[in-house]
Order: structure tokens, then sequence, then C-alpha cells
């Protein structure tokens, strides 16, 4: 996905799971549908009972959160809320006809209230740091959007006024990138450390730059309060991005008691982790979209691990790497070949496994039982392993949502018979699952390595 | 870029007009979140035109049917967006004509009558259009045998006082600078875009824009002295 389009995505506590490659792989896996066994014929092939399947996906599967690497306060959280709450005070909510006569307008303004009231509900109820942070940015942005949308109503806020703060916010994400230092003490933590800077750095910047396209774009409505309001938001969006990147750094450098400079060796760990990642692509087997008779000799069509295997081979590079290599992003760089390595390995991992005869054909609830079964089995064994723990977790955190696919399957519970043929594309998502499980402690050993042997 | 929920939830209501194609006709109409005019500056390619508004969803404009059976039945009974579409290519179209009793109604009956049908033809379709939007024409495009028309809308003011699930009925009359054979004519096309008219975008005339990709590390001042990678 696009750094633009993974931005929007954060939202809700399912934020991580959503990264990269693997909504590749639920895309492809949710396309492929009824083949086969034709969808209208008569011959269905083996079926397994509706009730049983909601059975098999009720256990709750395991779940992994990435540690965050810098401890965050809770003041500073509070700040961020309260912030976002005054934006909303502006606002004489509940909005009645009287205050803004246009019901699309007011509508509007008052759904910008409410996301807002439920960012801040979902941030105070978040299982995660990263979580918490992300929902009180997406609290602040909307917050802003409804009271500067007001406030143009009012006739208090102009266009030009929202245009003229940009510069101020450019200069304040300046100002930050030009005291970061890529210093650090403990190898692993310090890449993680610096990757969560860049992170909302790379936002801020994006965010600066897409306020100042809208503002060309729109420029044929000036006066449209809720343009304002959305043009509004954006900046404050960038502005919170660079509060929460300038916070971390902050705390990060705070916690070292020996600190020393990184940056010469993290441009290193990269370089030599995007050459080792490029051999291994190299090395695949198959064109991209290939069928999976192309990239194994046993007759796999039409079963789980096949569209496994063709979703595994399909993202099998890190499409956000380029950006991060171009705009010198050089602690994302190496966790993005951490994300894309165990990707690989699963897929070539997977390919052996078919190649010895180790694969199913479903047919009854016990195999399709025995798929899931593997997959969470996978992930709590790789949870278990305290070897590389904050470079595995923050994979497993990242592996594929095991509640799509077990949504998927609850789908068809009412039904008194299903055509096993009908569950593949589901099925296949958790033996992606449990392919890249087993392959993540050995991906973090490979780039702790490379990180170990720079730093 | 705009965030995708928002655009979603800024656009107004779908395109649904219903069961609008008649035999022999074919007729499109989409809803996209942008109408596009040409490249040329949009105001001198959209021909003259009037827009009237019905706070009923019902044409302000419409044709009543010449059928003298039905005469009387078709006065009573309330257009439909279908019968305020048609061609006004002569005085005895012209009379088949019907205005509502508002406001720009009598605007649109002098712009019809000032019409010279040896060099144009008027192009009259209505619409429902939320209550709180505006219906702007983007572009219009024509042949012999089909006629496209794009609109763009944007909100209505604030003060406005409207309900945010009503629409209105609005008729367009296009004076389309040729004149056409009405019966010649059998496709018609509309979209409608939730937003305003899109001008096309120009290349930026060397504003400085570079394609270098911007910087999301740290940074160093380029000034200063002997600034070293490992102070980085």
């Amino acid at each position: 996905m696009s750094p633009e389009a993974t931005d929007r995505t954060r939202r809700g506590a399912r934020a991580r799971t959503t990264r990269r490659g693997f909504l590749a792989l639920a895309a492809s896996a949710g396309l492929a549908g009824c083949n086969g066994f034709g969808y209208f014929s008569d011959d269905r092939g083996p079926t397994v009972e509706g009730a049983a399947l909601s059975e098999v996906a009720s256990t709750d599967p395991p779940t992994v959160t990435e540690r965050f690497p810098v401890e965050v306060e809770q003041s500073y959280l509070d700040e961020a809320a309260a912030t976002a709450r005054e934006h909303l005070s502006a606002v004489p909510a509940p909005l009645d006809e009287s205050d803004v006569p246009n019901g699309v307008i007011r509508q509007e303004v008052s759904r910008l209230y409410e996301e807002a009231t439920e960012a801040l509900a979902d941030a105070a109820e978040a299982t995660t740091t990263a979580d918490a942070m992300g929902r009180l940015r997406d609290a602040r942005e909307d917050a802003r959007a409804a009271a500067a949308a007001w406030a143009a109503i009012d006739g208090d806020l102009d266009r030009e006024a929202v245009r003229a703060s940009i510069p101020t916010v450019r200069r304040a994400l300046e100002e930050f990138q030009f005291r970061w230092r890529y210093v650090g003490q403990a190898p692993v933590r310090a890449v993680l450390a610096h990757a969560q800077i860049e992170e909302r750095v790379g936002f801020a910047g994006r965010r600066l730059r897409g306020a100042g396209e809208h503002h060309r774009r729109y420029r044929r409505r000036p006066d449209n309060p809720l343009a304002i309001g959305e043009f509004a938001g954006e900046v404050e969006s960038a502005r919170a991005a660079i509060d929460d990147a300038a916070y971390v750094y902050d705390r990060y450098v705070a916690s070292l008691g020996d600190p020393r400079p990184i940056g010469e060796g993290l441009r290193a760990v990269g370089e030599s982790l995007v050459e080792t990642l490029d051999e291994r692509r190299e090395a695949l087997p198959g064109e991209p979209h290939a069928e999976a008779s192309s990239l194994v000799d046993r007759d796999v069509e039409g079963t789980p691990i096949a569209e496994a295997l063709t979703g595994l081979r399909d993202a099998e590079y890190a499409d956000g790497l380029d950006d991060e290599l171009a705009t010198g992003r050089r602690a994302s760089v190496v966790l993005s070949v951490h994300d894309t390595l165990a990707q690989v390995r699963a897929f070539e991992r997977l390919r052996e496994r078919v190649a010895d005869g180790e694969f199913v054909r479903v047919e009854t609830i016990e195999d399709v039982r025995t798929i899931r079964d593997a997959a969470v089995d996978a992930v709590a064994a790789a949870a278990d392993s305290e070897r590389h723990s904050r470079l595995d977790r923050r994979l497993l955190a990242s592996l594929g949502d095991f509640g799509y696919a077990d949504r998927q399957i609850e789908e068809y519970a009412d039904r008194d018979q299903v055509p096993v043929d009908w569950l593949v594309p589901d099925l296949s998502y958790y033996v992606a699952i449990e392919a890249r499980a087993r392959e993540v402690p050995a991906a973090s050993a490979t780039v702790a390595e490379a990180i170990g042997s720079e730093l | 870029m705009v965030p995708l929920t928002r655009r979603r939830l800024l656009q107004g209501a779908t395109a649904a007009m219903a069961g609008l194609a008649g035999c022999g006709e074919s007729v499109t109409d989409t809803a996209t979140d942008s109408a596009s005019v040409p490249p040329e500056d949009g105001d001198r390619t959209i021909p003259d035109h009037r827009t009237v508004r019905n706070a009923e969803n019902r044409p302000p404009v419409w044709f009543r049917d010449v059928d003298a059976t039905t005469e009387t039945a078709s006065d009573d009974d309330p257009p439909t967006h279908r019968d305020g579409r048609g061609f006004v290519a002569g005085t005895e179209d012209a009379d088949r004509l019907r205005y509502a009793d508002v406001e720009g109604a009598e605007a649109a009956r002098q712009f019809v009558a000032d019409t010279d049908f040896g060099e144009a033809t008027v192009y009259v379709l209505a619409r429902p259009v939320r209550e709180c939007l505006t219906l702007e024409l983007c572009n219009v495009s024509w042949s012999e045998r089909d006629v496209e028309v794009d609109f763009g809308s944007r909100h209505r003011d604030a003060d406005v006082s409207c309900r945010a699930d009503a629409h209105d009925g609005v008729s367009v009359l296009i004076r389309i600078p040729e004149a056409l054979d009405p019966d010649e004519v059998n496709s018609y096309g509309s979209s409608w875009g939730s937003g305003p008219c899109r001008v096309r975008r120009r290349p930026p005339d060397g504003d400085g824009t570079t394609t270098e990709a911007p910087d999301y590390g740290p940074k160093t001042r380029t000034n200063a002295t002997e600034t070293t990678e490992a102070e980085r």
C-alpha cells in the first residue's frame, strides 16, 4: 500500500494488522471464488456442516502485540486528549437548525465531532501505546476540522488563515529534523525507536504537502466551511505527528545511559539487508502472479496451500521499501526488510513442504480444524521464543488477522451443508499465517545478526 | 490527499434516476465524485443556460404531451423528471413547455423565447438535487445523435435552511449552438459529481517544485562546518 493509504487505515484497534504485504494476500485470498466445483452444479464435492464451522472458528486466536520501544507517560497522552477536547469545546454541540440551517453542512460538522469523540474513547481503551497515540492524533484532526468548520460558518476563520499556518508547522518539522540524531545504545531497540520517529516525520511531511495541494485543488470553493475544516484538520494532524515524533525522541534519548552515534551503522545495516533480500528475491521461482502449478511440481490447484503460495509469492516485496530508501528513513528500511524476509522465507519453506507431500486436500471438518489449529500453534510457538522477542513480536503483531478469516468462515454458519470448495480462499489465509509464523524466528535472527554486526 | 472516508461522506446522493430509457433511446446516468471540464477555460465552452429550482422534487419545467385524448389527464398529473427532458427546436416544441410558479421560471421562458431556432436548439433536462446542494453545469458535448452533459455540485451556504435528506427538482435549459434535429438524437447521457466542476490540472510552470524525494530522516544544516556522517 502507498504510505498515504497506510496513514488512513490506522483507525481503530486493529491499526497494525493490515500492513503491507498481508493486505495483498487478503485481497488475493478473497478473489478466488467457487472454482473447481461449479456453483450451480449438483456435484458440489465434499461438504461440511455450517454449525461445525462456527464451532471451529469459535476458539480465541492468539493475539500478540508489539511493545512500544519507548515509555510513553500517561500525562503526555492526557495532554493530547486535552488538545482535542479544547478544539471540540469550540463547537456548540449538539448543533441544531438555528446554529447551521444547512442540513448537509450541519450533519457533516456533527459527524466530525462524533468521530473525534469516538477516537478519544478508543484511545482511552487502547491496548497498545501505538494505538493510543494513533487514535489521539485522529481525534486532534477531526476535532480541529469540526472546530474550524464551525469557525468558518461563524465568519471567524477563512481559508487564507489556515494556509498561513502551514509554514509555521513546516518550520517546526524542520526544526525537529535538525535536532534529531541517530543515536542509540541497545541496537535493536535503537532501530525500533528511530523507526517510530521516522514514521511520524514521514506522516507529517506528507500531510503538509497534501495540505498545500489541497489549497490549490479547492480554490474553486474557497468559502466552503467543510473544505476549510478539512484543510485545518490536515494541518493539525501534521502538528500532532510532529509533537509525537519529538516526544518519542526526547523520551528515548533520556532513557539512554550512554548514547552513541549510530547513523552510519544504521545505513550500513539497511544496505546489507537490502542486498540479502534482493538475492533471496532473485532466487525465487516463478513469476509474480504465477499460478500455483508453475511454482510446484504437485497438483495443488484448488487447495488452500495453492492460494497461500501464490499470495505469498506476489506479496514478496515490501512496497514501502523504495520510498523509505528514497526519503532517508534508515531504520524503517531495516524493518521493511524484516517483514519481507519473513514472507519470502515463508514462501520458500511452504513450497518445500508441498514438494515433500505435506499438504491436505480439505474434505472434512477435521481438515478445516487441523489447518486452523496449525496456524494457532505456529503463532503461539513463535510468541514463546524469547531469543529476539522485540523483533519477533513486531512480525507476529502484523501477521494477519485471524479474526478476518474466522468471520469469513462464520458467514456460512447458518447453512446446513457448505461445499468445502467455498472455504478454500479463507483456509488459505490460515495457511499463510502459519507459514509466516513459522519463519518469524529465523527472519528475526537474520536481521538481529545484521544489526549486531554494524551497531 | 483527501482522506478516503471523508470524500465518501461528502458525496451527495447518487444520481439514481430510475426508468429513463425509452424505446430506441439509450440513457446513461452515472455518478462519480468529480466531473470534468475540457482543457480550455471552462466558461468558454459551456453553452448559455438557465437553471430553475423547485422546492418539490419535480421538474419546474416540463413538456406536456400533446396527445389530444390524454390532454386533460396529463395536465393534472404531476410531471416526472422524465417529462422534464426534451428538445425545443421550434415554437411548436416551445408551446409544449410548462413552467411551475417558482423563481426563475419566467426568465427561463424568456430564454426559450429569445432563441433563434435556425441556429440553436434548447435542450431541457431535469434531475433531483439535494436541497443543500447546488447544481453546476460543467460540460456539454453533442453530435447529431447524442448529447452528453456533465454536472457538478457545491454545498449551498451554511445559512440556507435545507434538510440533509430532501431533494428539490432542478431543470436546466441549455442553448446548444446548433440546429439539431431532435428526431435524430437517440442517446442522452448525463453524469453528476458530488464535487464542484474540476478544472483539469495544468502542469506547474516552473514554480520550483522538484521531483526529488523529500527527506524524512534527521537533517543536518548545510552551512554547518565539518558535519560528519557520524554525527547524524
